[in-house]
């Protein structure tokens, strides 16, 4: 489901054209999940890799941050964009990928310009995914309800 | 069953479209074979879908191009062609192994296999 929402204010908006401020970008969303972590007294792991096809770190924000929860066996992925006038500022969608273990792990996955209102839906969702453990079909009609209402 | 040591898949997704092609191999997935399977990916869908997944393929292609050593696992990517709607996508991951390596990597990944 992809939405619009108004009255943004763009966070680390020059995130794509600063290494500085895509860090500060990254440490924003580590804090985000290091607090839903510890609300639900759960470690999470960095389950991929950030190594570009030129064998450096990719600062290109597609994902700008994913984690796996082992004790939920769950993962999730964050893919923040530019932001772009006229454009929907987020979509999310579910999905399944592969876990450390190699086996099959549901994903939540948030694309979005960064914004104080697109950072509260991230929450949102996390939180949801993560804390309450809705099921995928849940998780859909979350994202289209969210949606409708932005 | 044992899975392979090299692994992934390039899906197109949105829109109620589901489509993939994988690979899992006991050696790395060269460039060449994965600008192979994306292009079978994209001659799967229909026209329309093809359509609307243009430049994401071609994100994706130019992604693959840049890589000479390989991308190591695990990496996932989504790309799309524009953010009015982010679920018209092309994914790609990796997710055992290396993938997109040239062949002259391969053929030193041999000779040092041979050396051995």
């Amino acid at each position: 489901m992809a939405t619009s929402l108004k009255y943004n204010r763009y966070l680390y908006a020059s995130f794509l054209d600063n290494k500085r401020v895509y860090n500060l970008a990254v440490a924003f969303w580590r804090k985000l999940v290091a607090a839903i972590a510890r609300e639900g007294d759960m470690a999470f792991q960095y389950h991929l890799n950030d190594t570009g096809p030129d064998g450096h770190r990719e600062y290109d924000g597609n994902p700008i941050f994913a984690a796996y929860f082992p004790k939920r066996k769950r993962a999730f992925r964050i893919i923040q964009d530019r932001p772009e006038a006229d454009k929907p500022d987020w979509a999310a969608w579910t999905g399944s990928t592969e876990g450390p273990n190699n086996e099959e792990v549901p994903e939540l996955t948030i694309a979005l310009a960064l914004s104080t209102e697109t950072a509260a839906v991230a929450k949102q969702f996390l939180h949801a995914w993560l804390l309450d453990q809705i099921s995928l079909e849940e998780m859909n009609v979350l994202i289209h309800k969210t949606s409708s209402i932005s | 069953m044992d899975k392979k040591t090299h692994r992934g898949r390039f899906q197109a997704q949105g829109g109620g479209l589901q489509e993939s092609e994988s690979w899992s191999q006991e050696e790395p997935l060269s460039k060449d074979q994965g600008l192979q399977l994306l292009a079978r990916l994209k001659a799967k869908l229909p026209a329309k879908a093809q359509a609307t997944r243009d430049k994401a393929f071609q994100q994706a292609e130019r992604y693959i191009q840049q890589s000479d050593g390989g991308i190591e696992a695990r990496k996932l990517k989504s790309f799309y062609a524009d953010k009015k709607d982010r679920r018209i996508r092309v994914d790609l991951e990796i997710l055992s192994g290396r993938a997109f390596v040239t062949f002259i990597f391969l053929l030193i990944l041999l000779a040092a296999w041979l050396l051995h």
